[in-house]
Formats: C-alpha cells, sequence, structure tokens
C-alpha cells in the first residue's frame, strides 16, 4: 500500500502541525503536544473539547474554531490520546466558565478522559463530560459495552458549540447534550477495509460481492456481512433500521448527515443522498437539513454512514445552520 | 534482592513484548484496531529509556514508574488499564506478598474496565494466573493454556464486543499481553 508518510513514529505530531499551518494560525498547536485549540479563546463560555484517535479526519480538529469545539485532542491512529494529553487540553483551554468532555463511547475513551476529568476536577478546573453512543448497529444492554460513537457526534459538537456561545452554562450543557444524544442515530456501511498506516495492513477482508453491515469507524468489521447491492436498496435498509429506532413520524422534522467513509467518492455520496431523501418524502417524513461530505472518516475505507437527527427543540435547527469559522467548509 | 527481580521484570516484560510485536499487533487487528503491541511498547520502552538508569531504593517506586510510563505513554485502552493496575500495585507492593499484590491489580482492572472473568479480556488471564501464582504451580504451559482458552470466550467488553459472535475463536489480545507479563513474572522470578 503506498501512502504519503514519513517516519511512523512522527505521524500524528506531523498531521496536527500541518493541520496549525492549513487553518492559517487559527488553530494552535499547545507545546510538543498533538492537541489543536483555538488561537482566539472566548473567555466567557464555557470550553468544549473532544478528541481520540487519529484517522477520522476531519474530526475532530476540523471542528475547532469560533462557534464550535475549542480543543481537539489527538491520539495515535485509532487510540485513545491518554489522560495526561486530555489534562493539557482541558489546562489549555479553561476560563472560569467550565470545560465539558465530548467523548465517543469506547472504552479507551472513556477510561483516559474520565480520567482526565477527575484530574481537572483536583485541580480546581470544573470539567465534565458527555458520552455520544450514536450507532446503532451494537446492541445497548447492560451486558455490553453499548453503542460506539460515530458521526453523530459532530452534530453534537455543531448544537452545543452554538449553546457555548450563546452563554449556555457548564451544567445546562450537560443536560441538553445528554437529550439530544438520545435523539441521533447512525448506521454504516462498510465496502472495503481500511489501511493502517503503522502496519500497512487492511484491517479486514471483505469480498467482492460483499460488504460490511454496521460497521464503526475503526476499520473492525461490521455486524454482519451482506451482498453489496445498489444505492437505493442500501438507503432502504439504513432507513428500516433507523426506523426500528427513530419511528419515524410524519409529524416531526429530522436532520441528516451523510458521511463518507474517506475512500467513497461525493459522487456515491450524492447519490446515496438522493436515494435517502427520495424515499423518505415519499413517506412524507420532513427533512429540513441535509449535510453530506466526510465529516468523520475511518482513514482510507470505503462506505459512509447516514445519521438522523430528531429535531426535538426548535434551538436545534438555529444551531446546526448557525455560522461557524472552523478548518473546512463543512457546517 | 526484589528491586533488582522487579526491574528484571520490566526488562524481560520489554523483551517479550518486543519479540511478539508483529503477533500482538496482527491478534488485535482480527477483533480490534491492531495496534495493541505497538501501544504497550511505546510505554514499555518509555520506562526503559527514561527510568533504567535510575537507582531504586524500592520496588514500589519502580512499579509506579511503570504505571506512569503506560498512563502517559501508552493510551488507548491498554494504557489506563496497565497504568492503573500497576499505580494499584506500586501502593501495596513490599506490604502484601506478591500473589496479593497481583490481586490487587485485577481488582483495579474490574474497577476501571468494568469488566470481570469470561469477557475476553486481560482478567481471563490475570485472574486464574494469579491464582496458580498463588498455589505456586504457574508455569509457561499454563499461561498459554489460559491465552488459548480465551479463543471460546465471547467478547462482552472491549473493541472485539462490536463484533458478536464473529469475535469467537479469536485469541484476546490484552490475554495475550497479560500473558507475557506473567512469563516476565516467571523468568524474573518475582
Amino acid at each position: 500500500m503506498k501512502q504519503i508518510i514519513n517516519d511512523k513514529v512522527d505521524l500524528i505530531q506531523e498531521m496536527t502541525q500541518g493541520i496549525e499551518f492549513a487553518s492559517n494560525f487559527k488553530l494552535k498547536k499547545v507545546n510538543q503536544s498533538n492537541i489543536l485549540i483555538t488561537a482566539k479563546p472566548n473567555p466567557t463560555k464555557v470550553s468544549l473539547i473532544s478528541g481520540g484517535g487519529s484517522g477520522h479526519e476531519p474530526s475532530h480538529a476540523g471542528f475547532v474554531g469560533d462557534g464550535m469545539l475549542d480543543g481537539a485532542v489527538c491520539g495515535e491512529v485509532f487510540s485513545s490520546p491518554t489522560p495526561f494529553d486530555v489534562f493539557e487540553a482541558i489546562k489549555s483551554v479553561n476560563n472560569t466558565q467550565g470545560v465539558l468532555l465530548i467523548v465517543k463511547n469506547y472504552s479507551g475513551d472513556i477510561m483516559n478522559f474520565t480520567m482526565a476529568c477527575d484530574m481537572a476536577n483536583e485541580a480546581g478546573i470544573k470539567t465534565d463530560y458527555i458520552v455520544v453512543d450514536d450507532d446503532i448497529a451494537v446492541k445497548d444492554s447492560l451486558y455490553t459495552q453499548g453503542r460506539r460513537g460515530i458521526a453523530g457526534t459532530v452534530l453534537v459538537h455543531k448544537v452545543l458549540g452554538y449553546l457555548a456561545k450563546q452563554g449556555s452554562s457548564l451544567a445546562e450543557l450537560k443536560e441538553f447534550g445528554t437529550k439530544l444524544i438520545k435523539h441521533i442515530k447512525t448506521i454504516g456501511i462498510g465496502l472495503h477495509a481500511c489501511t493502517l498506516p503503522t502496519t500497512g495492513k487492511a484491517s479486514f477482508e471483505v469480498k467482492d460481492d460483499e460488504i460490511e453491515f454496521g460497521c464503526g469507524i475503526h476499520g473492525e468489521p461490521g455486524v454482519k456481512v451482506e451482498k453489496h447491492v445498489s444505492a437505493k436498496e442500501y438507503a432502504q435498509k439504513m432507513l428500516a433500521s433507523l426506523d426500528a429506532e427513530l419511528k419515524f413520524d410524519t409529524k416531526k422534522e429530522y436532520i441528516l448527515l451523510i458521511n463518507g467513509f474517506g475512500r467513497t467518492t461525493l459522487l456515491e455520496q450524492y447519490i446515496f443522498t438522493n436515494a435517502v431523501v427520495s424515499q423518505l418524502s415519499a413517506k412524507k417524513i420532513k427533512i429540513v437539513q441535509v449535510k453530506v461530505g466526510n465529516y468523520m472518516t475511518s482513514l482510507d475505507m470505503s462506505g459512509l454512514s447516514l445519521t438522523v437527527l430528531e429535531v426535538f427543540d426548535k434551538q436545534i435547527m438555529t444551531a446546526i445552520t448557525s455560522s461557524v469559522d472552523i478548518l473546512g467548509n463543512l457546517f | 534482592m526484589s528491586v533488582t527481580k522487579t526491574l528484571d521484570f520490566s526488562k524481560c516484560f520489554y523483551e517479550l513484548v518486543q519479540q511478539n510485536l508483529e503477533l500482538l499487533n496482527d491478534l488485535d487487528n482480527a477483533i480490534g484496531d491492531g495496534d495493541h503491541g505497538s501501544n504497550l511498547l511505546k510505554g514499555l520502552e518509555y520506562f526503559k529509556v527514561t527510568h533504567q538508569t535510575k537507582s531504586y531504593t524500592s520496588e514500589a517506586e519502580i512499579w509506579k514508574d511503570l504505571a506512569m510510563s503506560f498512563l502517559a505513554k501508552v493510551g488507548g485502552a491498554s494504557g489506563p488499564l496497565y497504568g492503573s493496575a500497576f499505580l494499584a500495585m506500586a501502593k501495596v507492593v513490599g506490604v502484601q506478598n506478591f500473589g496479593e499484590v497481583l490481586v490487587t491489580g485485577s481488582n483495579q482492572i474490574k474497577v476501571l474496565g468494568k469488566s470481570d472473568l469470561n469477557q475476553k479480556t486481560m482478567l481471563d488471564v490475570w485472574i486464574p494466573a494469579t491464582s496458580l501464582y498463588q498455589a505456586q504451580k504457574l508455569t509457561v504451559a499454563k499461561i498459554d493454556e489460559l491465552v488459548e482458552k480465551t479463543k471460546l470466550i465471547p467478547a462482552i467488553k472491549g473493541r472485539a464486543s462490536y463484533l458478536g459472535e464473529r469475535a469467537l475463536g479469536h485469541i484476546d489480545p490484552g490475554s495475550y499481553s497479560t500473558g507475557l507479563m506473567f512469563k516476565a513474572i516467571l523468568q524474573a522470578g518475582l
């Protein structure tokens, strides 16, 4: 596998340095760490931090900026950053308003971020966290790890980013965020595995005429293997899974996020978008906003995920459509 | 001297992880994200470089520095799990006998990972290997047997749990590295 890299040991250092340059210094790298924070912090609002393993670019550093996140902590590829890294990030964005950590539900992220949260509170920095678990592919029960946090996480960044800018307190953000997460559901399909830059190997094997249904964002296989079908049929299957969870209602409004995993072309993503919106419209389901693009990737995996957010509060639409100053032009 | 033995242990653990690096990554690639070996090696290398020249006067200091190396450098799930287990062990080593110290370590992993036996995690080697150690019956062959047995356990916790039944038939990478840790304990004569 050909990749444009240098020494594998320096992957993330070089990437975060590159992001700083690409942002034209709107983002600032903290000391020698892999933490990127906004160069112009707003001291009157609660700071929001997200992060996790790398390999999901533009998540999460690409969502740091006015109106969204204040900082992103980048771990090694698909590995959570350490508690020390997260604590360093908390210290670097802290003001008197407190810090909220937006964590995706993986055992590693939970352990490292909650340890950092404890360290911060012990150091007198008011810090709390919320856990995103939007992936419906995994069963949620007391006897499992619970559901994973995937692409729906960026909608949490956007909505809470807006509310934080409007002056919501740490407690209010935690409460609204927790409620918001319950209304976000995602399902993904993987057509080809990703190549881990550290090993140069594919993360799983999938036959030419098969796909992985319900796959996550770490190159892990999905929950089941299915036959490769057309965009329309994928839309149908994925919407059926989402409907089982959300119970689409003609009296409600929904926001869609179609997220490419890295290798899937925008051409395919738009074809899929057309299929999804057409099928929902035929059932008189009201879609008030559609977002399409590579928001949370899985290196060079091909495939995509479909996220549905049920608009349960008027502020959500205002938040989703509010303008932000971030690296890409995804919001 | 226990200080010498503990330093020997860290050296053996480092060497075993280094020798099994590819295998640990491959095991992780099958049911996780393929970096378990590389991550562990980062922590052990950091300990080696920054601390092995230090002159230690107690085992507790060594376990604490090992813990900090894992917490500061490893990340993922294995960093906090090994790191906090070693930190808990540092507090009781020298006070309790080493078998009890190992129990303290596994109790810490249970709490932090919200996990227990038979969930396809490192505890599936840590707990039974500790019992064998306490009964003075721990051998390399027994460790291999415990590691091999994790193939049959369905994944309840950790990243492999998302694969459901598809994780069956695979050795748990965390169990494999814990097996290496116990082999290092045997080699160092702890």
